[in-house]
Parts: structure tokens; sequence; C-alpha cells
């Protein structure tokens, strides 16, 4: 050890200086306040505002059924959600009158300015794997209903547990290629798999990695009015179509986003926000805090 | 309005041509315009001087395999099979890349136009449009964002299902080898561009994409059968056309459309739906991108003679499989090749046919092949006499009516296109009287019933005089003898004799044809060398609203919005010379106008006036610009130098720049029927 001493010595003596001539310092401290010290004295704290985990419902009523012919089932689909928003403000500064307001910075040499803040990021199920601290009160996603009879062998006791090939929803698209609008596919699950976890309720178990419905989110799964579900029934394939009052869905999302959520300090390692899934605006200013000036 | 004033002017006095052999320079220019989409260079027609017949056979089938291996070529079939599947052609030319010349444009590089670019490339049997070996798909750098890893390329995601590791793959062109027993991929069929065209949903159940297979593949044009009420056509307009009256864009002007969603659900819809639903359930676990599970499906439909085709297959692969045994595929396809390089607007003899069909075979239906030998086939540098219609070229429009009837029960009609009509002379009569009185053919149409006016194709002023006058020439047969008598079509067509034809020039069905598309801007950018190529995204040169004006057909129903030159075509003509020659003229005006000229000028070209330029140096600087950009197979004779001459001090140049005066001059030569026509 002791011939690499001058070596560790220098290392750290440069750290220090490194430090000491440092514009800006993030603070990331276990069970502490993210703060964010300037050279000058000012100080930043990030904040979160959590609103509540809220399951939404969805009407649905199956309107064509290309293996069974039954039709005019209806049930509900229900979607676990939180919605939270961050905000970078100022706790000490030179200029009273800015305390507590958000801090905005501008790239060096740049012209137009950006708070750091991340208004709207939202957990579903999906990051279960990835959050599972955010997501441990979540409830789980599924349908229920009272009538089975639209799913192969219409009619019995349904199934322990399902496996769709697919699940897409439609909405009025333009047509890249001819420039009309037509009904196209906007979102695509695949492989969904379910499990009869209590009577009438089919819980979401799994999405395939290869869903495209904009990062895997079974929140996709809910946009466009007009969903189709195809399936395996033996040796042939059922076309399910089913249409969905997203209107009350419109009506409680806009309702839920509507409240703004209070803000507090973020304490730094409860959750998954402190790394895999640090909000954007907040990380990107972390990480590249050299090229940005504060205003 | 200034581009398409005088633009109309020069070229509507010259629309006729000729009919009979082509001159050997007029031929030349032909095969090189429509192999490589540009007239050949000077060299070449000096060449042909002095030859013999044999020697001159000769030297066009080494011309033919030579313009067959340019890069040209290749872009020009990756355009023609864009159309034939009714997709969007590219806003910029599929050969060129301007930022690497070893890959086509970035807007050729998807599974799609990358499978056409190889087919060609490699002269591979056209059979591989349907079964291929291997997926050719362009990956292009990974991006992370937001904690995920995309491949950007565009079909990464379509094959994401059924293809885990692709963003393990490297950057380029991939070539992903398939099993001969995967029945998930039928060649282009399975690929983004496809799918995203052919849209499925809820109600339309794949069959837009069956109706696309059969039409392509098999030439069965089903067309969605839609009879909405006048409230329940508003209906359909509005939501075709949210903006109201057309697309936003201003292509799509025709009102003439059907809703894909409708297609099926209506009673007759429902003649076609024995062959649409079968097809269409191989594509049932795909749904906009390609799924790992195959489907199966069978290929359905009704031969000539009425026997049925029935064959059941494990998924969308073995289907194309069937399809490329079927007879009916390999007419459709010679048909296609037909159309492309001899004319669209008359069919081969059923002989003509066996003998193409036979030849198709014989080179393995490798694609350049067969190109090579109808180029150098008579029919290919022939134009007949078109006064006098016969089957031949009424059989396009005939099959349409054959087409939208079949299987459709009581309304079903006999074959239009196999004499007598209906099997006796009797019968034959009866039915051209039909076809008569259900076209108002006595009214040029106007009272017409049929097609109704809810069908997605409605003849043109074009197609009813072809049919006038193929029924006034005694409705001749393919052979061109007469099959009624010269009192009856006069007296069912109220006329007093036979109606003649005009030969005339069109962007694509005809004999001889107008400059048009993306060969528009590959003979420009030739012209004018130092001028850099527009960047697609710079400059949208075949942007969604110039393609039909320069004579795209709508990528919805294959049809063209304008077939001949007009007032839209000159003005973007206009401007996109402009676009050209300025850049070229600004940065080499000597080659313009002369070192010594340049000198006089006291001062930029661009900014001293067209007057500055001394007298006794115009002549030669308009000569000049003829040699320049008259085709060197077109004479610049001294009465064509006066002619220019007089016309360019018609428009009072003198207050113009030197480069707007020469760009102007440059435009009044290049809107000349030798340039636009071939």
């Amino acid at each position: 050890m002791g011939r690499f001493f001058p070596w560790v010595f220098l290392l750290a003596a440069a750290a220090c200086w490194a430090d000491e001539e440092a514009d800006v310092s993030f603070q990331l401290v276990d069970g502490q306040p993210v703060r964010v010290v300037y050279k000058d004295g000012r100080v930043a704290e990030w904040m979160i505002g959590r609103r509540p985990v809220k399951q939404f419902r969805t009407r649905y009523q199956i309107t064509e059924n290309t293996c069974t012919g039954f039709e005019g089932a209806r049930g509900e689909f229900l979607l676990a959600f939180q919605s939270s928003a961050f905000d970078l403000r100022w706790k000490q500064n030179g200029d009273p009158k800015k305390v507590g307001q958000t801090v905005v910075i501008r790239a060096k040499g740049g012209t137009t300015s950006s708070p750091v803040k991340d208004d709207f990021t939202f957990l579903t199920n999906d990051q279960r794997a990835a959050a599972p601290l955010l997501t441990k009160d979540f409830p789980q996603d599924g349908f229920q209903a009272k009538e089975f009879s639209w799913l192969p062998g219409g009619g019995a006791e349904p199934p322990d547990s399902l496996k769709f090939v697919r699940w897409d929803t439609e909405a009025m698209q333009t047509n890249p290629e001819t420039g009309l609008m037509e009904n196209r596919t906007l979102t695509i699950a695949t492989h969904p798999k379910w499990a009869r976890t209590a009577p009438g309720f089919f819980e979401l178990r799994e999405l395939s990695a290869g869903s495209t419905s904009f990062f895997g989110s079974r929140f996709l799964l809910f946009v466009g009015d007009i969903w189709s579900i195809i399936l395996k029934d033996g040796d042939r394939y059922c076309q399910i179509s089913v249409k969905a009052n997203l209107a009350d869905l419109q009506v409680a999302l806009v309702g839920y986003l509507g409240v703004q959520p209070t803000f507090e300090p973020y304490t730094f390692g409860v959750d998954e926000y402190s790394n895999a899934l640090m909000p954007y605006n907040f990380k990107n200013y972390r990480d590249r805090w050299k090229e940005y000036e504060v205003e | 309005m200034k581009w398409s004033r005088v633009g109309l002017l020069m070229v509507v006095p010259s629309v006729l041509c000729l009919a009979g052999e082509l001159s050997p320079s007029q031929r030349l220019r032909r095969l090189s315009m429509h192999l490589k989409g540009t007239p050949p260079p000077a060299a070449e027609f000096e060449a042909l001087g002095g030859k013999t017949a044999l020697e001159l056979e000769a030297f066009f089938r080494e011309k033919s395999r030579g313009y067959l291996s340019n890069p040209a070529h290749v872009g020009k079939m990756v355009t023609r099979v864009d159309e034939l599947l009714r997709l969007r052609t590219l806003s910029a030319l599929p050969e060129v890349n301007a930022s690497d010349p070893s890959l086509p444009a970035a807007e050729a590089l998807n599974m799609f136009d990358l499978s056409v670019i190889e087919l060609v490339k490699g002269n591979e049997s056209w059979d591989r449009l349907l079964r291929s070996p291997a997926v050719p798909v362009y990956l292009g750098p990974s991006v992370t964002a937001g904690g995920f890893t995309f491949q950007s390329g565009v079909d990464a995601s379509f094959l994401a299902n059924v293809f885990s590791d692709l963003s393990q793959k490297p950057v380029g062109v991939n070539f992903l080898s398939l099993e001969p027993s995967d029945m998930r991929f039928a060649g282009v069929l399975t690929s983004g561009r496809f799918f995203s065209r052919y849209s499925t949903t809820n109600l339309n159940k794949n069959r837009g994409r069956a109706a696309a297979v059969f039409r392509t593949f098999l030439c069965d044009d089903m067309r969605a059968v839609v009879e909405p009420s006048v409230q329940e056509e508003g209906e359909l307009l509005k939501k075709a056309f949210p903006e109201g009256g057309g697309s936003a864009d201003g292509y799509h002007r025709s009102l003439k459309f059907a809703d894909d969603d409708r297609h099926g659900s209506q009673e007759s819809c429902m003649a076609c739906h024995y062959k649409l639903d079968p097809l269409g359930g191989a594509f049932i676990t795909s749904g906009s991108t390609l799924s790992d599970l195959p489907a199966p499906g069978a290929l359905v439909f009704r031969r000539a003679d009425n026997s049925l085709v029935n064959i059941p297959g494990r998924g969308i692969g073995e289907i194309a499989s069937t399809i490329l045994a079927q007879p009916e595929y390999v007419r459709c396809q010679v048909t296609h090749f037909w159309k492309w390089f001899i004319r669209a607007d008359k069919m081969p003899s059923e002989a003509r046919l066996g003998e193409l069909v036979a030849e198709f075979d014989r080179v393995g239906r490798r694609v350049n092949d067969f190109i090579d030998y109808l180029v150098n086939e008579p029919e290919f540098y022939t134009e007949d006499d078109l006064t006098q219609a016969t089957l031949l070229h009424a059989k396009p429009l005939l099959q349409r009516c054959v087409s939208c009837h079949t299987g459709l029960g009581s309304q079903s009609i006999p074959s239009f296109v196999a004499f007598p009509i209906g099997g006796s002379q009797k019968t034959h009569e009866g039915w051209i009287e039909k076809i008569v009185g259900r076209l108002d053919l006595a009214h040029d149409g106007r009272g017409r019933t049929m097609p109704p006016k809810e069908s997605a194709w409605q003849p043109s002023a074009e197609d009813i005089v072809i049919l006038k006058s193929w029924i006034s020439y005694r409705a001749m047969d393919e052979a061109g003898l007469p099959s009624v008598s010269q009192a009856q079509a006069n007296d069912w067509l109220e006329i007093a004799g036979p109606i003649t034809l005009t030969p005339r020039r069109t962007f694509r069905r005809t004999f001889r044809r107008y400059v048009s598309g993306q060969d528009i801007f590959r003979l420009l950018h030739e012209k004018f060398p130092s001028a850099p190529f527009p960047k697609a995204e710079d400059l949208q040169i075949l942007s969604i609203r110039n393609r039909a004006v320069f004579g795209d057909p709508n990528p919805f129903d294959g049809l063209l919005v304008y077939e001949n030159v007009g007032p839209g075509f000159v003005k973007e003509f206009g401007k996109s010379v402009s676009y050209f020659a300025a850049a070229d003229i600004e940065s080499g005006p000597a080659s313009y106008l002369g070192a010594e000229v340049l000198k006089t000028l006291g001062g930029a070209p661009k900014e001293v006036r067209w007057s500055r330029i001394p007298r006794n140096s115009v002549r030669p600087i308009i000569q000049s610009l003829i040699r320049r950009f008259v085709d060197p197979g077109q004479l610049a004779s001294p009465q064509r130098v006066e002619e220019a001459l007089d016309r360019f001090q018609a428009k009072k140049l003198q207050d113009a720049s030197v480069v707007e005066a020469l760009k102007r001059m440059v435009f009044l030569l290049l809107m000349q029927e030798e340039f636009l026509a071939y």
C-alpha cells in the first residue's frame, strides 16, 4: 500500500480541488433532501408533488366475435396509475423574490431558457419490475365482468388464465402512404397474459417485450376507443372487437391531473426516482450542468 | 402562372406523334429513357451512324444490357413496384444517397424497397417479391432514451416480435436468413410499408391486404363497393378529408373513394369475400407489426373456366408459394411488364401473351433478362396505327367491367373480352348494345349508368373515346376482324361513320410518353451537373403536392390524377428548372456565356442586366444553349435557332438579370416536346 500512497494523495487532493472549484454541487445523500449548491451561495432544492395512486375504470362492450359470434357483453377494464411532478426550486437566493421559484437554466451561449422541472411523470404496473418501491401499493390491472361468454368456449366456466395474441387499439390517423385519414392501429400489445385471480376478474400479468405501444406501457392499451383482440381457440384464430367508453376515462383523467399536487422536498434514496426512474429534466441537469448557466 | 402560360403554348401545338417504326435515334432515346430515365449521351447517338440493320440490332442489344446495369434502372424499378403496390413514390431518387453513395436513398432503406433493390440489382427471379430466402433490413445506430434502447432502423420495431436480437446486429443493411419452412414471411407482403399502407382494423379484417395481393399478383382487381346515401356520402367525405373538400396536402382532390372499413360489410361486397377472407386470415396474427406466429389461411378463387381453386396454407408464406405456382400469377406479372415497357392502353393478344409467358419462364423469371427481351421486341420500337381501335385497345377497360361484376350473382356478366360475348352472335350484339347504352357512348358518357357513381373507378374522357372508336370500327376482335355490322355500330352510337383515334402522349399509359415523376429530376440533374442535387428534406422535389401534376399515380387508387402536361406541371417544372439552372449558371457562368462575354459584363451575372450582353454574342449563346439542352439526337437546325431567338426577344428579357434571362431561356428550351417526351 505504502508505495501507492503518493498517488492516492495526489488524486484525493485533485478531487478536493475540483470540488472547491466546481460552480455547482449536487447533494445526493440517502435519507437527505436533494439540494443543488452553487459556488456563490445560492441553494436549490428538488421538490416532488405526488398525486395519489388511482385505479381508472373504462367500460367496454363486445361488438363482434368472429369465433363465438357472441356480442353485447359488457364489463370494465381497470388500470392503476400514478402521476407525479418534480420541480427544482430556489431555497436560498440573493434575490428574495426568487426563493420558492423554479430554477431556470440556459445553455451557455444559448438564448432559450428552460425551467428545471418535470411536470408529468407517470407510473403504471409496467414499472413493477423496475420500480418495486414506487409501485408497491398499486392494485392489479385487469378486466372484470359478470359475463365471459365472449371468450372461446362461450357460456362455459371461464378459464383460469388467458393468453391473447394481440391487443390493438384503433384511432383515425393519416395513412402515410396515401395521405388519407382512416381508422388505423394506434397501439399494439403482443401476447398479453391474464390470470383469473378473483371471481369475475382477470388480472393482466404480462405484456410481451415486443409490444410497440410506446415503451410497452399498458396505459396505451386504453388509447383509442376501438380495441381489437386476437386470440387462439384450438387451431383457429378469433378476432374480438371491443368498443370502449373512453369518455368516462377522459373525464376522470382530466380531473385527476387537474388537481395540483402538494410539493415537498424529495428525500434521496426512498424510491426509484433517485436512480432508475429519475425524471429526465433533472437528470439531464445533474449530468450536464457544466453546459448550462443559471438565470 | 407565368411559367404555366409560357410553357403550355409551347407543348400543345406538337402533341401528335407518328405511327410506324421509330428511327434509330428515337429508339435509342426511348430505350435509355425507359431504362435509365435520362437520354443517351451524344457519343451514343453518333455511334448509330453508318450501321447496317444487323449491326443496329446488335448495338441496341448491347445498349439495353448496359442500361440494365445502371443504378438508375434499379431506382426506376423501385418506383414501378412502389406504384404497383400503390405505395407513395419516394420524394427523392431511390438510387441516390448523397451522404453514403454505397446505399440507396434514405427513404428507400426499408424492407419493401430494399427487397426490390436486391431483386433488380441481382437480376433475381421476380418470384422473390413473394418468397425470398432472406429479409433485407436496414438497422441504424442504437438510440437510448428514457432508459430504453431503440434500434433506429424503420423496420426494427416492425420485426421486433420475430427477431429479438436486432439491437446486436451491425449498423447498415442486414440480410436476415429465413428457413424455407418459415411461414411467417412472404417477401414484400410482410414488410412494414405494406402493412402500413394496408392497415387492418376490426371492420376491415385484413381484407385490404388480401385485395392488394389479388390485384397485384393475380390481376384480380376487386374494388370496395360502397353505396352510401347522400347523407352518408357527406359523412364519409368528412371522415376522409376532415379539412373539407380535399386532403390537406391538396393532392387528393378526387372525391370518389371507397372507405376501407366498409369493405366487406355491404352485401354487394360479399361476392368477393369468398376470396378475400381466407387470404386475409393469413394476416390475422399481425396488426401493424409482424407477428411471431403464422396464421393459417387459403388461396381461394375461381379460374376463367369457373373452376374453383382452394388451397390452404399454414401461413402467408405458404400461400405466397401457392400463388407463384398459379398460371394466373405468371400472366399477370407479364402484363405488368408489358404495361411498364410497352404500353398500358393496348394489351397483347392472347397468342402474344402466351409467347411472353413462355419467355418469362424461359429466362427463369429473372427480372432484367425479361426486360432485356421485351425492349428488343418490335412492340417496343414500333408504334401501330392507332386510328382504328381493336379489342386490344378496349380490353383494359372492358376487363374492369368483368372484374367488378364477377361473382355478383344476378348482376354477373359474361367475359367481354372472349368473343362472341355470351357465346353466340346474337348475345354478342346484345351485349355490345348494352355496353353502348349503359355507358351512354352515344353522348360521350354523359348519361352513363355504369359504372355506378360510387365506384372507385370511373372512365376518363379518353377511355370513352377509345370504347366509342372501337365499336365504331365494328367492335373488332384481337385480330382486327369486325364483330358487328357498320350499320349497327352507327345506329347504336348515333354516328355516320367510324371515329378515328388520334395518337397522343400521356405520362405513362401510351406508347409515347411524357417524362414524369422522378425522371424529370434525373434529367435536370444531368443537364445541370454543377447544381447540388436537393436533399429530400431541403426541397421536396417530389412532394405530395407535385407528385400528381408530375404524372405520378394517386397511391389510393393507382390512377393518374393528370394524364397529360397541364398548367400545374408547367408551374412546378418551371420552379424545378429555376432551382437547378440558377445554381448551375451561378457556379459556372462562363460555360453559358463564354469567357470573353463574361469579361465584358463588368459585374456578377446575377446583378448585371441582359441588355449588357453584346448584340453579336446573343445568337452564339442561344446556339450553345440549344446544343446543350436539346437532346443531341434531335437536330438544332438553323430554323430552330431563329425560332428560339424570336421567342426570347418576344419575352422582353432586356431588363432581366443575365442569370434570370438565361434561366428563362433554358426553361423555354426544355419546355419542348423533344425534351419532355420519348
